[in-house]
């Protein structure tokens, strides 16, 4: 009862701060938008935090297990963050604008983890697609790539609606646990992989699907590429995990062999791509895709090892890829005319104390160093795909040590040389953005079970 | 016991970071040196107690992994011992050592050497496979950051070359425990014993040769090596002492015994290991003796000593092994801190073309190497000389195939008279033979920094007197009787067969140096001069008249350079 009390607070408070933001007049304007819109994604992350200690209980309308409650404390956290970062950046006559479909949006994401129905599911990841769509439009620099992403997301979404109408004619009932104890034949758990991995992978990013990623992630502001290539591709992957491995498992089970080279596949290219890109923000979008791979890899692997690693990959990876975004547009905001080029980042990063010493946390993690978080997740899918999949094993271990080599070469070449700009000091929000996001990281390196042990419970649950 | 040690060496990191913090106070040094100290004492008093009761105990911190179930803990026993006491010390002298070598960051440098060694403890003392990894890359990556202390250039070719070759060799670490979690159920060290049929045991030997590629790519053994003689000179002296005696070598023998369950499973892979030990040893210790620089010649004693670790390993002689390990470690710090001073008093000059009749001008340097140098080569009454005895008898006392037993003693005997070629050799190079600086050089040359000319000392008790503490404390025996007694069970006596083969090595060192055609070159100024007047005028005891030439020459050319301009 009152996990459910929590939710709709949740859920009503991002809506409550986007209709005051809309109310706000020109007088002091900036001031209130910004002190309006971060104490919303404070309070909403207070609130969300105050969920992941409250008992659960299993009986409500918008069914919350403990899997869903940490993604909606991470979804909450990184809309802080966005939020915090974006204030910057974003012009003041298209504030109002911004936030309010930013709050709309947090509304929605906190709404899909927890909902227990796959219509409302779908209807939910309907309006995020249509929002994101005029985020990208309006906010990116060239509008162009907000209709790619029309195109591609919608063929994926297509099939997705395709496949719920199936599953809700067939089973007559379109609450997730009854799909889950249905019993389908094979034919229709064909016709249901067919179209519902079709939709999640696309959002996922697996390989034809994800070319519209990059490009449109390095035109779009901070906060947009944090919603775009961090918490979409892990609605696809949670999709993945919650509604078609249990609905569809036999089905699963056989062709996961395909899947995880699929996965294996995606992973290797965006690996490969990373390598060679000269631009920061193409790197970590390279970045975002190889782990969605991974994820899929997890998810497919056969076991409850490969799936809690994914899940832990699915909150761990999205710290570590903010916090990369936070500190290369703090990099860019301070020094818009050297843009986007290695060499010139090096003496920024030099005259901006203490900035390098955050960039070494999502660096390290990337590269899968122990006591990070990405390692964690890393070893536990390795361990999971290993009885079955052992040569795929030993591509994944191959492709995550070029990257991370990469990217501890990345960071030397980076931090080499002395500026002599003047210095520049991080400003309090920056600090609280990078420092929060430090201790996160940390934290779930060091005592992973804080994660672990609520999907355990889930999966016991479930069977 | 190992806590306190633990925890007294996360405070001495503490007060590094506060000195990063507050970095114009120089009082933090005496902090960072004392403490460490502290730490050592603990870590020397852990030791005696292992020493007088050994006992075996496991203390579980808290419980990192559920599924592959994994804690992280401390287990106390006496290899958890005996290279937590040889990690401290160094550290400590170390920490001594560059308050008087570093000029320029040093508390960076601190942090860093510190967190080093903690990682290495931490190593020493997991008791599963993850808490191994964990600190096993993150010894990786902090030497990494090591190489790029000085932020040079460079550093970066090597600090990619080493990223690339470790993370490339962890990948045989990762994917070995993770079908050790399916063949075994979890990652501990001690519950696990191999039983199953041929099946079984051919993915045994997969695994374990998944596991020696990691292994062989951190003791720098005869494949993967190039990494370390390029790391030596791209980092600062007690960082290389670090890397060398307390980061790599403990690191590799402590996994081999620690999973000898699973290498002693398999003939094949014992064998294989001792192979890879002896080619390494002797290909090595061939190459040292005619290599040109001092770097090469450090690097490649390393990998020799690592080699005869891994032939004991081999043999299942994990006593030899220990004893090497810290022979080597405690003579491999005070040689590399005598050549730290060498390199000092020469203003950062590493070049051993520049260096020659040296000793004159640095006599209590010139002494330590002396001491050390007769310890690294196994004179009798050295740690060296009872580690490769030890190793000797046990490969003696073996019966397996005989080709193998004595191509094994053969390369031992062989690789130690070159032992003493190449660093006779070295000694020659540096303090005798020909005087190639000019005036002007051999002006500057002083050896009047205080912390180093201790903590010199300091590590050269410890490289000639460990042996007589560890052999007693290994093996319980008699010491005294047993070095003059001319034969030993069947083999021959090993103090005949040692001497024999350091008047060997002396004598073709001499015939090596003297094959090497004397070069002039001037000394050259790498650091500007400021440094050098500030370094020499806070010295009291400087020589007057050298003292007033210099500034007179130095002020002269400055002026002369300013004119032109």
């Amino acid at each position: 009862m009152l996990t459910n009390d929590i939710l709709l607070l949740i859920i009503s408070i991002p809506l409550i701060g986007a209709i005051c933001i809309s109310l706000i007049d020109k007088k002091n304007f900036e001031n209130n938008v910004r002190r309006s819109s971060q104490w919303t994604a404070a309070f909403t992350f207070a609130m969300s935090l105050w969920l992941f200690t409250a008992d659960s209980e299993k009986s409500s309308i918008l069914a919350s297990s403990q899997n869903s409650v940490c993604l909606v404390v991470m979804t909450t956290f990184l809309m802080l963050i966005s939020v915090i970062i974006s204030q910057n950046e974003i012009k003041a006559e298209l504030k109002k604008k911004f936030y309010i479909l930013i709050f709309a949006l947090e509304a929605l994401f906190v709404a899909l983890f927890s909902t227990a129905d796959i219509l409302v599911f779908y209807i939910l990841l309907e309006l995020i697609m249509l929002l994101t769509f005029i985020l990208l439009g309006g906010f990116a620099s060239n509008s162009i790539y907000a209709v790619k992403f029309l195109i591609i997301l919608f063929v994926g979404m297509f099939f997705l609606l395709c496949g719920v109408i199936y599953l809700i004619s067939v089973a007559e009932a379109s609450e997730v646990t009854t799909l889950i104890n249905y019993a389908f034949n094979f034919k229709q758990e064909c016709i249901i992989f067919s179209t519902l991995f079709i939709g999640f992978a696309g959002l996922a990013l697996q390989f034809p699907l994800h070319v519209w990623l990059p490009e449109a992630h390095a035109a779009s502001p901070t906060s947009v590429q944090i919603i775009i290539s961090v918490i979409l591709p892990k609605i696809g992957a949670f999709g993945l995990l919650t509604i078609l491995l249990p609905i569809a498992d036999g089905i699963c089970r056989s062709l996961s062999t395909y899947v995880l080279w699929i996965g294996a596949l995606t992973t290797g290219y965006a690996t490969m791509a990373a390598l060679i890109q000269k631009v920061a923000r193409h790197t970590a979008a390279y970045s975002s895709i190889a782990y969605a791979g991974l994820l899929v890899i997890g998810i497919f692997s056969g076991g409850d090892i490969g799936r809690t690693g994914a899940f832990f990959h699915m909150i761990s990876h999205s710290l570590v890829l903010t916090m990369l975004l936070v500190v290369i547009s703090i990099v860019e905001n301070r020094f818009k005319q050297l843009k986007q080029q290695e060499g010139n980042i090096s003496i920024t990063l030099q005259s901006i104390p203490y900035l390098l010493n955050f960039a070494l946390v999502p660096m390290l993690s990337l590269s899968s160093i122990p006591l990070l978080p990405c390692f964690v997740g890393n070893f536990l899918i390795l361990c999971g795909c290993w009885k079955n999949h052992p040569s795929l094993c030993f591509i994944i271990c191959f492709l995550l040590a070029a990257g991370g080599s990469h990217a501890i070469r990345t960071y030397q070449r980076v931090s080499q040389g002395e500026s002599n700009l003047k210095k520049i000091y991080l400003t309090k929000a920056e600090w609280f953005c990078l420092a929060s996001l430090a201790v996160t990281i940390f934290a779930l390196g060091i005592y992973p079970r804080m994660l672990i042990t609520p999907t355990d419970q889930r999966i016991e649950r479930k069977q | 016991m190992i806590k306190y040690v633990i925890m007294l060496q996360m405070i001495t990191l503490l007060a590094n970071l506060m000195w990063q913090l507050q970095a114009h106070r120089e009082k933090w040094k005496y902090a960072s040196i004392i403490l460490s100290a502290l730490t050592a004492l603990a870590a020397t008093w852990f030791m005696v107690q292992q020493w007088i009761a050994p006992h075996s105990e496991y203390a579980p911190f808290y419980s990192f992994l559920e599924n592959p179930s994994c804690e992280f803990g401390l287990l106390s026993d006496s290899l958890s011992a005996i290279a937590a006491w040889v990690i401290c010390t160094i550290t400590a002298i170390a920490n001594y050592y560059s308050t008087g070598y570093i000029r320029k960051n040093i508390a960076i440098f601190l942090t860093q050497i510190n967190s080093l060694s903690l990682a290495a403890i931490m190593v020493a003392t997991a008791n599963n496979l993850l808490q191994l990894y964990a600190f096993w890359v993150i010894l990786t990556v902090i030497s990494c950051f090591l190489a790029d202390f000085d932020k040079k250039k460079t550093s970066l070719k090597t600090i990619s070359k080493m990223a690339n070759l470790h993370l490339f060799g962890d990948i045989g670490f990762i994917l070995s425990m993770a079908a050790l979690f399916h063949m075994w159920g979890n990652l501990n060290f001690d519950e696990n014993l191999f039983v199953g049929n041929d099946m079984q045991l051919k993915k045994f030997e997969f695994i374990s040769l998944l596991m020696l590629l990691s292994v062989f790519v951190k003791f720098a053994q005869i494949g993967p090596s190039r990494w370390l003689e390029e790391a030596i000179w791209s980092m600062p002296i007690p960082a290389t002492v670090l890397i060398h005696s307390v980061a790599l070598l403990p690191a590799g023998t402590i996994l081999i015994i620690r999973l000898q369950n699973l290498f002693e499973c398999s003939e094949f892979i014992q064998h294989a290991i001792v192979w890879i030990g002896l080619l390494s040893t002797l290909f090595y210790s061939l190459r040292a003796v005619f290599a040109g620089s001092l770097q090469k010649i450090l690097a490649y004693s390393t990998i020799a000593q690592a080699g005869s670790m891994t032939v004991a390993c081999g043999f299942s002689a994990y006593g030899a092994a220990i004893a090497l390990f810290v022979s080597h470690a405690f003579s491999k710090a005070a040689l590399i801190f005598a050549i730290g001073s060498v390199i000092h008093a020469l203003s950062g000059e590493r070049d051993i073309k520049c260096m020659g009749g040296l000793f004159e001008w640095l006599p209590k340097t010139y002494i330590v190497s002396i001491l050390t140098i007769a310890s690294m080569v196994g004179v009798p009454l050295t740690p060296f000389y009872y580690s490769r005895k030890i190793l000797l008898n046990e490969v003696l006392g073996v019966h397996s195939s005989s080709v193998l037993i004595s191509c094994t003693i053969i390369t031992i005997v062989f690789s130690s008279i070159l032992a003493s070629a190449y660093f006779f050799r070295i000694f020659y190079l540096i303090f005798h033979g020909e005087i190639k600086l000019t005036e002007t050089g051999l002006a500057y040359l002083s050896e009047q920094n205080p912390p180093i000319i201790y903590s010199m000392y300091a590590a050269v008790f410890f490289a000639i007197f460990s042996g007589v503490f560890f052999y007693y404390a290994l093996y319980n025996d008699v010491i005294w009787a047993d070095v003059f007694v001319f034969s030993y069970g069947e083999g021959p006596s090993a103090v005949f067969m040692f001497t024999i083969a350091n008047i060997a090595g002396l004598c073709g060192a001499g015939l090596i140096c003297k094959s090497i055609k004397p070069i002039t070159i001037p000394f050259k100024f790498r650091l500007n001069f400021k440094i050098n007047i500030k370094r020499l005028r806070s010295i009291n005891e400087i020589d007057r008249r050298f003292f007033k030439k210099f500034y007179l020459f130095i002020t002269n050319k400055n002026r002369r350079n300013h004119a032109d301009k």
